[in-house]
């Protein structure tokens, strides 16, 4: 068959009234079931395929690539809306997303995700077509040590982007490869860290991790800030549909950014395990890098939106590639594919191209139309979700919480887990409070086991040979300088500033004033204090364990315990604490509300490259640029809104707890009303029939849901469940 | 086997988590008239969130059928006659756990099943539970740790547990002699593959006795392609040294087809594909018998003979690939009141000799081979006993 005739026959597999409908359905399904947190991806598509032994193979494909593909948007409005990525690779659509929410501009970022990710949509599933005809070599392109590397990589640059120092940044990542080691070691079969609990044989679930340390730790932060954190935003619809409007052409105004994002998504999603994870992040990363507002990035701007999300179904097409050219697939989507593949009775992998040519254009094609029509059924739905935007935030709190809490169940069926939300709510509000990253640990998190298959491979298969490689060279030269360079700067300007004496503003900028010790709370002493110790623990508890299954969490572990020691250390003593808790440069570019601020105004990498090299110029750089918000800050308190009071926070976290106690012990249909109704009823203090409607609402969407739709029972509880 | 798992706390905990909720009354939303303005907002969309996915999921089987309401029924009073054990599913949800992520073999066995098994139950839907982990280590420890009362079951990993048993693996809480054990659907062999173009045939390989190492990729020394090639190896005397660092076989198959190794071990279905179309060769089956359809490639016991082996020798690989055909072992908890046991094995070979569950298991070319409840049982107490001349041959050198 030509390849011609192959693609007729393919895209007109779709024009099936069949076809079309299941396209239309599993767009939907993907639209609802992706905007609940931990449920998107493997879940919804798992559910869907006992539903494949009925449908004939061409509507099939039409049902779970639709579902497949439209996840990621209903995604994004969450990570928007509630800081609450739908899946972790969704987390670099809060930076600017959920500032813009924030600030009263969540139809406006929704409507630039609608079209971002469509454009990205197309580009990728344009990308695969093309790439048809050499899959299987590009797979194979990498090994080992460029794996090794690119996780590295990953880790050093998303902390980089969003934490306040570079110590901050660096154990931000490193605590998420920490907490992936945890559970049983699938080389040696030995159990790590996992306190002899069943639950933890298999380590954490990323979804409660994720969840934890975005969602229901920004949700105690909500509660904690009080009506203090009253959002701003058009209430009414029309304004919204405006706002929505406004965002669409934000992205047509920056077509080369959204172009660029996607090919960087594109190019990232043909790396099968890591390339999903990252690849939003790093079209972040590179759309800031390549701004010349990048010191704006993080405080809610569009472009901070239309990098990731263009690169978000571009790299969700481009991971079909390694399923479509060998059969293995290199996210946890892709693996569900693959198993619908197989019930279809169709084999992916190389025979897939050759005699279902057909199919594979198919697959394209409705990654084409699901792009887009995802895309206009939350476009549709836009202006209604903005408004709840409007909501206060401590309204919104317990719905979030409840969600997540099931979220968390559907995707573990194990109360311990659920129970580790708190932990991990705990450690992402520490996070934010103190200038850490969370998307660093979640990366962290999932790239672990990534790193250490791949440090043990490259040991065994190339040996200090791996830097013959010059991919790895450069990769690890790429590490090297997002470390280094921006202290380099820092150092070498202040040496500039010291020598020359310089013109205009240089006086000011003379031998100590620019950068003054930041101040270090009692808290973060506190908190430094821990790292030493934790990591100390973690330590002293791998190094019990048998070389093959110790070494790589006794590595990364000692680089924690040396990373804290400094992080400890800056506490005491002032010059250090330009690399361990941030600087506070009174460089008049950051305006006034930043040199007065204890926080470090923007991450480091920014802080360096952002910084005018000329003090005369800084004025005139930063004017045009006009300043949504007085202090651009990408950290907390600023961007996050108001700090909220210690016993308010102390109070969120006993809320939660004794919503999850009760979850754990009489189960989340007793748990859920019960939660509404002593937030918002007594905590609140709303009217009671409103407290009661909510109660109820949410009874019934626990119930119709996940019971009745999905066909997951929720658990007893412990004392009701006997 | 001394690290059986007794916590009863844990057991009780685990089974109460697992089992179905009695739902409680129903409470609609009517749509929040006397709610605020705002908040009626919020309900009208998780009212739209509802209804889509009421219609998403109003033809699933489990959708449309009512929740189990019994059970928390006491079993000990319904147990003991056959006539009231024939009964007792109708209605009931069970839970299937299944010891491996979404997608993939164990799953997909179980989804196949599912609605014949359902059938011939008469129960109201059965709840598929993924718990991954230590390979199949995970999945066997909880579904041994469940309450036994019939209602929860599983597919575990007939090898990789006989393996982690003979080999005393630490992470098994569960005695395997000890499982109810329902049946087997099916017959995965297991087989030898190279990368194309390195070493074209067993013979071959057999031959490979001098010379340097070959490099053999595995997916962790817990997996059953692990032990069952390194056994090979010191059976036929042939030098290697194997990379056991993969997580799974999406990532060690590209890995033998960058070039990382040369051999590996892997389910037929895994690699059907790639051999097909030349990319990897496959050199052996690690089974007694050849699988139908794959009669051109001989068995590892055939090549044993083939090179003329000691009688020890062979007698290990065939130890070995009995271990290895073992397939998907259906089973529930230990002490299933034995009229529920035999209503179960009864409903499972009903199940798999229907006509739908052969066609479709056909079409996704999984290779179907029912063995009873008692006949696996007795396999598997044989491959305990003797499994423990394999163990000489599994370490690694």
């Amino acid at each position: 068959m030509g390849t011609g005739a192959a693609f007729l026959q393919g895209a007109a597999a779709l024009a099936a009234p069949v076809a079309a409908g299941l396209l239309l359905l599993g767009t939907l399904a993907g639209t609802v079931v992706g905007s609940i947190p931990g449920l998107g991806g493997a879940i919804l598509l798992t559910v869907l395929l006992p539903f494949l032994y009925r449908i004939p193979v061409g509507p099939a494909i039409a049902l779970i690539v639709a579902a497949h593909a439209s996840i990621y948007f209903s995604g994004s409005i969450t990570a928007i809306l509630f800081n609450s990525p739908g899946a972790p690779e969704s987390a670099a659509t809060t930076f600017d997303g959920y500032a813009m929410t924030r600030r009263g501009e969540a139809g406006r970022a929704l409507g630039i995700s609608a079209v971002a990710t469509t454009l990205g949509g197309w580009l990728g599933s344009l990308g695969l077509l093309a790439l048809i005809p050499v899959m299987g070599a590009l797979v194979l392109l990498l090994h080992p040590p460029e794996y090794l590397m690119l996780s590295i990589l990953a880790v050093v640059i998303v902390g980089q982007l969003r934490a306040r120092s570079l110590t901050k940044g660096v154990l931000s990542g490193l605590v998420g490869f920490l907490f992936a080691f945890v559970g049983y070691d699938p080389v040696t079969g030995i159990q790590r860290f996992d306190f002899n609990l069943l639950s933890l044989y298999n380590g954490f679930n990323i979804a409660v991790v994720a969840l934890g340390l975005f969602a229901i730790s920004e949700m105690v932060r909500l509660f904690a800030a009080g009506s203090g954190d009253q959002r701003s935003g058009e209430a009414t619809l029309r304004g919204q549909a405006a706002k929505v409007r406004q965002g669409m052409e934000d992205v047509f105004h920056n077509g080369w950014l959204a172009l660029r994002s996607s090919v960087v998504g594109f190019l990232a999603g043909l790396v099968p395990g890591v390339g999903g994870v990252v690849g939003n992040f790093l079209s972040y990363s590179l759309a800031r890098v390549g701004s010349r507002r990048r010191e704006q990035f993080g405080t809610g701007i569009p472009e901070g939106v239309i990098a990731p999300e263009s690169s978000s179904l571009a790299k969700e097409a481009a991971s079909y590639v390694p399923l479509l050219a060998l059969g293995v697939p290199g996210t946890v989507g892709t693996a569900v594919i693959l198993s619908a593949l197989t019930i279809l009775g169709v084999s992916a992998g190389p025979l897939l191209v050759q005699r279902h040519l057909p199919l594979v254009f198919e697959i394209v094609a409705v990654l084409l139309v699901t792009s887009a029509l995802a895309s206009a059924v939350g476009l549709l739905l836009a202006p209604f979700l903005a408004r709840v935007a409007t909501l206060p935030g401590p309204v919104i709190a317990p719905f979030v919480i409840a969600v997540g809490f099931l979220g968390a169940w559907a995707a573990t069926r194990d109360m311990i887990q659920v129970l580790a939300l708190v932990l991990f709510a705990a450690i992402g509000f520490a996070f934010m409070r103190y200038g850490y990253s969370v998307a660093a640990s979640v990366v962290g998190f999932v790239l672990g086991s990534v790193l250490e298959r791949n440090l043990y491979l490259t040991e065994k298969l190339f040996g200090w040979q791996m830097f013959a490689r010059p991919i790895t060279d450069l990769l690890a030269l790429i590490v090297v300088a997002v470390l280094a360079v921006p202290p380099l700067m820092r150092w070498l300007r202040r040496r500039g500033d010291t020598g020359a004496g310089g013109p205009g503003g240089a006086a000011a900028r003379g031998r100590g004033s620019p950068e003054r010790p930041v101040a270090v709370s009692r808290g973060e002493r506190v908190l430094d204090g821990v790292w030493v110790a934790a990591s100390a623990w973690y330590v002293w508890t791998a190094r019990g364990y048998p070389s093959a299954a110790g070494l790589v969490p006794t590595v990364v572990g000692g680089a924690v315990l040396a990373a804290a020691v400094v992080q400890f250390l800056g506490g005491f003593l002032p010059r250090l604490r330009s690399i361990t808790h941030g600087t506070g440069i009174a460089d008049p570019a950051l305006g006034p509300a930043a040199a007065g601020e204890t926080a470090g105004v923007v991450p480091a990498t920014a802080a360096a490259t952002a910084a005018p090299t000329a003090p005369a110029t800084a004025a005139p750089t930063a004017a045009p640029t006009p300043a949504p918000t007085p202090a651009p800050s990408a950290t907390w308190p600023s961007a996050h809104g108001a700090v909220p009071s210690a016993r308010r926070s102390a109070a969120g976290f006993l809320v939660l707890a004794g919503f999850a106690a009760t979850v754990w012990l009489l189960g989340f249909l007793v748990a859920i009303p019960a939660l509404m109704l002593v937030y918002l009823g007594t905590l609140e203090r709303r009217p009671w029939p409103l407290a009661l409607g909510a109660a109820i609402a949410m009874e019934a969407f626990a119930y119709l849901l996940f019971v009745r739709a999905l066909g997951i029972p929720l658990p007893p509880g412990l004392l009701l469940g006997g | 086997m001394g690290a059986v798992v007794s916590n009863g706390d844990r057991r009780a905990a685990a089974s109460a988590w697992a089992r179905f909720l009695p739902f409680r009354g129903a409470h609609m939303d009517r749509g929040g008239d006397d709610l605020s303005r705002k908040s009626g907002v919020l309900a009208a969309i998780l009212a739209a969130g509802l209804l889509a996915a009421a219609c998403g999921g109003a033809s699933a089987p489990q959708a449309a059928s009512p929740p189990a309401k019994t059970t928390a029924a006491a079993p000990a009073t319904s147990s003991g006659s056959a006539a009231s054990a024939s009964t007792f599913y109708h209605g009931k949800t069970v839970t299937f756990i299944v010891p491996a992520g979404a997608a993939g073999g164990f799953e997909a066995w179980a989804l196949l099943i599912k609605p014949y098994l359902t059938k011939a139950l008469g129960a109201s839907a059965i709840d598929i539970v993924n718990y991954p982990g230590g390979g199949t280590l995970v999945g066997a420890n909880r579904l041994y740790a469940a309450k036994p009362d019939g209602l929860t079951i599983g597919d575990i990993n007939g090898a990789g547990d006989v393996f982690a048993a003979v080999r005393h693996q630490k992470g098994v809480t569960f005695d395997l002699a000890k499982f109810s054990i329902i049946g087997r659907p099916d017959a995965e062999t297991h087989v030898l593959v190279s990368r194309a173009g390195t070493i074209a045939s067993a013979s071959q390989l057999i031959g490979m006795t001098k010379g340097k190492p070959v490099v053999a990729l595995a997916t962790g020394v817990g997996s059953p392609d692990y032990a069952a090639q390194v056994i090979m190896y010191n059976v036929f005397g042939i030098p290697y040294s194997v990379v056991a660092d993969y997580r799974g076989t999406s990532t060690e198959l590209p890995g033998l087809l960058r070039g990382d190794g040369v051999l590996t071990g892997a389910g037929y279905s895994a690699v059907r594909s790639l051999a097909a179309a030349g990319k990897v060769d496959i050199l052996l089956q690690e089974a007694t018998q050849p699988a139908p359809g794959l009669s051109s490639v001989p068995t590892v016991v055939a090549v044993g003979q083939q090179a003329h082996l000691s009688a020890a020798k062979q007698k290990v690989l065939n130890v070995m690939g009995g271990i290895m055909s073992l397939g998907k072992v259906f089973a529930a908890p230990p002490g299933v009141p034995a009229a529920r046991l035999a209503v179960l094995r009864k409903a499972f070979a009903t199940a798999v000799q229907d006509p739908g569950f052969v066609a479709a298991a056909k079409k996704e070319h999984r290779i179907v081979s029912y063995a009873s409840g008692p006949a696996l049982q007795a396999t598997i107490q044989s491959a305990l006993q003797s499994g423990s001349v394999v163990v000489q041959y599994s370490k690694a050198k």
